[in-house]
């Protein structure tokens, strides 16, 4: 019997999964003077005289009053009813804390009976009274109490009370220190829980109450829960930490005065001198040449018109719209100059918070609100609209009002009154709770009708709480003006102290941005809030020198580390300290693989040995040795039926079943056996390093590797996750997925950062953690499946290496299991030099969708003003364009060529300097441009036509923001590319090609008519000479033939026949005569007129050589080289022929004489004789007559003449001779035959 | 006896030529060659007194030959005899060496009478001719050539046989004889013929 409920008692030891809290209140509550105190639990739990359960309470407790200083009595006490039943906390007449009770039922008074004094391990010197192992309620000094109490039916119940027990992981309340244990008797039956305080003093502030069915509800399990900003924690690492930018990080002025993030998500900074405002990474200021006015900026705010108000210290209020400023000052109605809060109503109401007054401000006027009469002349401190849309004011002097009705509603609270009139600022937090920072350096808090009052921790004279925040995980936040940052946390504000990063200690403004994470306005700079999520746990936790190995967990928030040369370790949450291993040699402390199994027990694996530590929680010091063990083990593991599973360095399997070694015997290779993994249907996965995969299925070996796909065969880790895929680590060739038979493969070139990986873990939200030798790297899976599927091509793993922390960025392998998930969610990795842990819950999966903004446009480095840095352009869903400001406007670019350069941003703090971007311009890219994390899209040219610019950012996980920014331009045409030009440009080419074709037609056809015309000229002058040839010559010939033949008649008397040959003679010469003509004529060369005159002249002469008459000839020396037809000179010689005949045979002359002239265009050849001449003008007339004899020489002549254009004029008289012109012109075309 | 080469490519008109000469006291035909070619080969071993010569043969041209013949025998006279009275070539054939032209057509009284005269050392020169040479001097004279420069005398003759005049009436207005005129047109035609030497020469090495 005993035996089971030992058994029982261990089982609850080890799996306390079972464990419910039935009722907890976290928040603090302070009691003072409560009389007979109100019951909180509201009948949620309660226990009769009959249970025999068991129940566990426990409260923490901070009391404002000394024992010393004030005699009191406050307890959290149990009432059945109005019976008080059992009270822990502070007797009246007990000076240290005691528990009181009744013993039996009746209901005794108030004051107690018995008491008492709870044991402590740390009690009061015994100066003061009271006996020494008793611990005085001290003002500053919290404790915890657990209260445990078994309930017996019928009797009373046994209660044990811990006075600050470990509540530390791994601690359960067995191994509590006797020292802080009391335990007693009494009837602990109740219905209600009230906190009672009485008496003098300031209170006590009870908080973090519970009640739970067991111990280990109340212990922490979060086994790496670096202590945080509270002094005398043990391990130096802290769990936030600042981002900071000052002036060196751009900041223009360091004091930063207010904060708002607008709708686009960019951040706005009012400081000494105005307005900054910021993308993450980019500081652009705006001041005066904006039109804000100068000085300090007390107040930020955008309303729900995207205005952006800005208040300033003694300038008034100036809104900002539409690239806009207008500002409203005493003289426009506002109450005074100096703005100290701004909010909007749910009516779309500005209201303004002022020194002197409130004012409201609506479509373009100021109103003043008739409730807020009262206020005038008063101080607003505090402005608040809560999650219902009332409104909530502060007022000094006044208290802080709501606004109901149209009324002004005060808030009530008697032990805050004053402190309410001395309001600083205003925040309702997600549950409801109204905080309101008040007086020197207190904060309240309005929870439902409760106030709970919270001081500060200070160490300067002033620091009142200037500002509050929350943040999205509930945090609440106090910014201190002089006292730095507080955090809201176990109840009470805990200053961020010095070292985590923040810049000043004089806060003045906290902003909760649209991702969730508190941004700090300090007078040295702005902060942001980071949560670290990497810690590394090594010597300064004491984990000693050197690496880490094997990791187990043995009881959640326990774990041990195996340290190859250095033994065994064991973390209990806050340090490390070093397990005995009693038993193992010196030589043989090489410690590679831990492996805790389902029923408890943890294996440690050494060179030589194999340890087995049966109650490794409680007994950490009682190891068994298995010397049996095989040596050089280092892979663990244990199959479902519980058997354990070792791999050795030299490559043998072996199982331990049942106190019983079984070797693998049909399993030979020598590569070490890196691990080992059960699979669900039974199978064991077997990694080796050299050897590839093996799994084992009924006894039998399959093998994979290299040759089937395997990445490599060099394995260093495995790791089966709960959809049944196998992911294989490998030594320098990266990461292998196996699923369903097939094979796919991940490297550095898909995006992991390092090739070999050694530790392969999972957190709860499907991402995969992989220890390299180069760090700890995340990735989703279905990032990893969309690789694998050729979806994607890269994945952008988290990186995790020195620069998060790691002291080493090289993670041990070679041993299984390698790398530990606690049951609290977080992940251990064994580093060269200790521990690195992670918290995947601080990597949020999704971030936000960054907004992109297009901010400017320059065209050839100038901005174009259309698309300021101040009127930037954000972006809309679903492919939309434009801003909220302006719709969409066409950028106009003049025709030419030109440089377009875009410079936008993506509004998301997180980490804004790994966002990347991707940007298109439609009509010249053809698909999305890859900008990494560039800002800026730069085209070197872009031709004339409309474009339209897009770009989108994408987050941290690789996912594309379907929301992007973009702005439509068109680059203008030069004139002469516009599509009329170019058409008329066309039309007229076309045109002139038609209009040059048929010039060269025409030409050509003139060319040909101009040569037919040649040719037929010439075929005139063939036939003329034909002709001439016929005429002149075959009569002469004829007659000579004629001669000849008579004169060959033998009958002729020889005188007679003497004459006949004479004749032939004769004939035959002038028959040479007419054929040399004919051929001067014609012969081209004797084509001048200087070959004319010479040949007439001499023809001339020969003429009348033998005759009686003397010629003589008058022929200019030289005469123009003027060509002549063959036509010309043929009719001119022809005539001068005439002429001469006429001469010959009837003038009679005795003289003659032939002269030529040429001058004037004109030639003119006289051939005059000294004859009995005739009257020629009787001829004249006569000749004109057509019927004349053909053998009229003279009319023949001018008929020749008037034949070539020519003229030709007979004056004679009788008996003074006559004279004969020919005068042909020289302009007449003679052209060469 | 005079004796007579003819060289004329046409045999029946070589034929007819070589009997008539044959046939008239006084003269005697020597040789009768048909292309410039065998005249130029055969004439310096005749070594006839007058030969006639037509410009236009088949092969080397009349002008030529009489080129090179007056380079070989200069003392040879040599008529030209052309069917066509084509002053250029026969200007060409009297600058060439010919001492003077005779149409084939002329009858054979004349022909005789040329022969003779060309023997006897005259230069016959119609006006045609004339005016061509004297066009050619005055070209000349542009050049500035001494040796072909023709003296006053010189000129006024070859001016008058331009105009026309017969030597006869050359002779009465010139106050000369006829053998005068005749000296003066042989010299004419040396400077002609120099002249027109000198202008090949320069012709040639321009060339």
């Amino acid at each position: 019997m005993v035996w089971l409920l030992a058994a029982w008692m261990a089982s609850l030891l080890v799996t306390p999964a079972n464990a419910v809290i039935l009722w907890n209140d976290p928040d603090t509550t302070l009691v003072h003077e409560t009389g007979a105190g109100a019951d909180i639990l509201g009948g949620a739990v309660k226990r009769d005289d009959s249970a025999n359960d068991t129940l566990y309470f426990k409260f923490h407790v901070d009391p404002l009053s000394d024992k010393d200083t004030e005699e009191y009595s406050a307890a959290f006490e149990l009432f059945e009813g109005d019976a008080e039943r059992l009270g822990i906390g502070n007797a009246m007449k007990a000076w240290a804390y005691s528990a009181f009770f009744h013993a039996d039922e009746t209901g005794e008074s108030n004051n107690l009976a018995g008491y008492i004094d709870l044991h402590t391990l740390n009690p009061e010197s015994s100066t003061g009274g009271a006996s020494g192992s008793y611990q005085y309620p001290r003002h500053g000094i919290s404790v915890t109490i657990v209260l445990k109490i078994q309930y017996v039916p019928g009797e009373d119940d046994l209660v044990t009370v811990w006075l600050n027990p470990d509540l530390g992981p791994g601690a359960n309340e067995a191994y509590q220190p006797g020292g802080l244990t009391t335990r007693f008797n009494a009837n602990a039956s109740f219905d209600e829980i009230r906190l009672r305080h009485a008496g003098g003093g300031g209170g006590w502030a009870f908080s973090d109450l519970a009640i739970a069915t067991s111990f280990s509800d109340f212990v922490d399990v979060s086994s790496a829960r670096i202590s945080e900003a509270t002094s005398g924690a043990a391990g130096g690492a802290r769990a936030v930490n600042f981002q900071s930018w000052q002036k060196e990080q751009g900041l223009s002025q360091n004091p930063v005065r207010a904060l708002a993030q607008t709708h686009g998500g960019y951040l706005w900074i009012g400081s000494d001198d105005g307005l900054a405002r910021f993308d993450g990474l980019r500081f652009v200021a705006f001041g005066i040449q904006e039109g804000i006015k100068g000085g300090p900026v007390s107040a930020l705010f955008e309303d729900s018109r995207d205005a952006l108000w800005i208040g300033g210290t003694d300038s008034g209020l100036s809104c900002w719209q539409n690239k806009q400023i207008t500002t409203l000052t005493i003289q426009d109605g506002l109450p005074a100059n100096s703005i100290t809060a701004l909010a909007e109503d749910a009516a779309g109401r500005l209201w303004v918070g002022t020194d002197a007054g409130l004012m409201l401000w609506q479509n373009g006027q100021l109103l003043p609100l008739n409730a807020a009469e009262t206020f005038k002349g008063q101080r607003i401190t505090a402005l608040l609209k809560d999650r219902q849309g009332r409104m909530w004011v502060g007022v000094k002097g006044a208290g802080v009002f709501q606004f109901v009705n149209d009324q002004f509603v005060p808030l009530m609270g008697d032990s805050v009154e004053e402190l309410l009139k001395d309001s600083h600022c205003l925040l309702m937090d997600q549950i409801g709770r109204m905080w309101i920072g008040a007086g020197e350096d207190f904060v309240l808090c309005h929870d439902g009708d409760r106030w709970h009052r919270y001081r500060i921790p200070r160490n300067q004279a002033k620091s009142h709480v200037s500002t509050l925040a929350e943040e999205s995980d509930g945090t609440v936040w106090a910014g201190s003006a002089g006292g730095g940052l507080l955090q809201f946390k176990d109840g009470k504000f805990v200053a961020i102290p010095a070292g985590s990063g923040l810049a000043g200690n004089l806060i003045e403004s906290l902003l909760t941005d649209r991702e969730g994470r508190l941004w700090v306005g300090t007078d040295a700079g702005l902060n942001r809030l980071r949560r670290k999520s990497l810690f590394t746990l090594s010597q300064s936790e004491g984990l000693g020198f050197g690496a880490a190995q094997g990791l187990a967990e043995v009881t959640p928030g326990v774990v041990w580390v195996g340290k190859p040369n250095d033994g065994l370790y064991r973390w209990d949450g806050k340090s490390f300290s070093r397990l005995s291993t009693a038993g193992l040699s010196p030589h043989d402390s090489q410690i590679t693989a831990l492996l805790v199994t389902r029923d408890g027990f943890c294996w440690v694996a050494t060179t030589n040995s194999l340890l087995l530590y049966k109650d490794p929680i409680a007994a950490a010091d009682e190891v068994k040795v298995i010397k049996s063990a095989k040596p050089n083990i280092i892979s663990l593991a244990e199959d479902r039926e519980g058997a354990l599973w070792m791999g050795t360095r030299e490559g043998k399997i072996w199982q331990l079943h049942e106190n019983k070694w079984l070797a693998q015997t049909n399993f030979s290779q020598t590569n070490a056996i890196t691990a080992i993994v059960p699979d669900t249907d039974g199978s064991m996965w077997v990694g080796t390093d050299g050897n590839g995969l093996y799994r084992l299925i009924n006894g039998s070996f399959n093998h994979l590797d290299k040759s089937e796909g395997l990445l490599s065969d060099a394995i260093r880790t495995l790791y089966l996750d709960a959809q049944g895929t196998l992911w294989i680590g490998t030594a320098d060739e990266g990461l292998s997925r196996w699923r369903n038979g097939r094979i796919a493969n991940f490297t550095i070139r898909e995006g992991l950062p390092n090739n070999n990986i050694s530790q392969i873990l999972e957190d709860d939200a499907g991402r995969l953690w992989l220890g390299s030798s180069g760090g700890i790297a995340c990735v989703n899976k279905r990032r990893l499946d969309e690789l694998a599927a050729g979806k994607i091509s890269t994945v952008y793993p988290q990186r995790f290496g020195r620069a998060e922390g790691m002291l080493s960025e090289e993670c041990t392998g070679g041993f299984y299991p390698a790398g530990l998930k606690t049951k609290s969610g977080l992940l251990w990795f064994s580093t060269l030099k200790g521990v690195a842990v992670v918290n995947p819950r601080v990597q949020p999966t999704t971030t936000l969708m960054p907004n992109t903004v297009l901010e400017e446009v320059l065209v050839d480095g100038v901005p174009d003003p259309l698309l300021h840095v101040s009127n930037p352009k954000t972006a809309r869903r679903n492919g939309q364009l434009g801003n909220g400001v302006s719709q969409l406007e066409t950028l106009r670019i003049t025709p030419g060529k030109h440089r377009v350069e875009f410079r936008y941003t993506g509004l998301s703090f997180d980490a804004p300097e790994l966002m990347r971007f991707r940007y298109r311009l439609e009509g010249l890219d053809t698909d999305w441009v890859d900008a990494g994390t560039r800002r800026t899209a730069f085209y070197s040219y872009l031709p004339a036509g409309n474009y339209q610019f897009r770009v989108g950012a994408c987050n941290s996980d690789g996912v594309w923001a379907d929301s992007e920014s973009g702005l439509e331009l068109t680059v203008l045409r030069y004139f002469w590319q516009t599509w009329w030009f170019i058409t008329l440009a066309g039309l007229s080419l076309m045109v002139s090609v038609g209009g040059a074709v048929r010039i060269v037609e025409k030409r050509k056809l003139q060319r040909r008519l101009k040569h037919l015309e040649q040719e037929r000229t010439l075929e005139r002058e063939r036939t003329r000479i034909a002709q001439d040839l016929h005429d002149e010559m075959g009569a002469k010939l004829c007659r000579i033939s004629f001669l000849s033949e008579h004169a060959r008649r033998g009958d002729l008397p020889p005188n007679e026949l003497q004459d006949q040959i004479t004749s032939i003679s004769d004939a035959s010469r002038e028959v040479l005569h007419s054929l040399d003509e004919i051929v001067w004529a014609v012969n081209p060369q004797n084509d001048t007129l200087e070959h004319v005159a010479s040949y007439i002249g001499q023809y001339a002469l020969e003429y009348f050589q033998m005759t009686s008459i003397q010629c003589e000839l008058d022929i200019p020396a030289q005469l123009p080289s003027h060509p002549l037809s063959s036509q010309m000179r043929h009719h001119l010689f022809l005539a001068t022929h005439e002429a001469l005949t006429n001469i010959l045979k009837h003038s009679g002359a005795t003289r003659a004489k032939i002269s030529m002239v040429s001058g004037n265009a004109v030639f003119e050849i006289n051939i005059s004789d000294d004859g009995k001449g005739f009257n020629s003008l009787a001829n004249k007339l006569k000749s004109q007559s057509p019927a004349t004899a053909s053998g009229d020489g003279l009319s023949n002549m001018c008929q020749r003449l008037a034949d070539i254009g020519g003229h030709c004029s007979i004056e004679s008289a009788p008996g003074q001779g006559t004279n004969i012109s020919f005068v042909i012109s020289l302009n007449s075309l003679a052209k060469d035959v | 006896m005079i004796s007579v080469s003819i060289v004329d490519d046409k045999k029946e008109l070589r034929q007819s030529i070589a009997t008539f000469v044959n046939g008239s006291p006084g003269f005697r035909c020597v040789s009768a060659y048909s292309s410039a070619e065998a005249a130029l080969k055969g004439l310096p071993g005749d070594k006839p007194d007058v030969v006639l010569m037509d410009i236009n043969l088949g092969g080397m041209n009349g002008i030529e030959c009489v080129e090179r013949l007056k380079a070989e025998v200069p003392a040879m006279q040599v008529l030209m005899l052309t069917v066509y009275e084509d002053t250029d070539q026969i200007f060409k054939a009297l600058a060439a060496g010919a001492s003077g032209y005779l149409l084939k057509r002329s009858s054979p009284t004349k022909l005789l009478q040329a022969v003779r005269e060309v023997h006897a050392g005259g230069s016959p020169m119609s006006s045609s001719i004339a005016r061509k040479v004297v066009a050619s001097f005055q070209k000349s004279k542009q050049t500035g050539e001494k040796q072909t420069h023709l003296s006053p005398r010189e000129e006024m003759v070859l001016n008058c046989l331009a105009k026309g005049l017969t030597y006869k009436a050359i002779a009465d207005q010139l106050d000369i004889s006829i053998d005068t005129i005749r000296t003066y047109l042989r010299r004419i035609y040396g400077k002609l013929h120099v002249q027109s030497r000198t202008e090949a020469v320069a012709k040639y090495l321009t060339q």
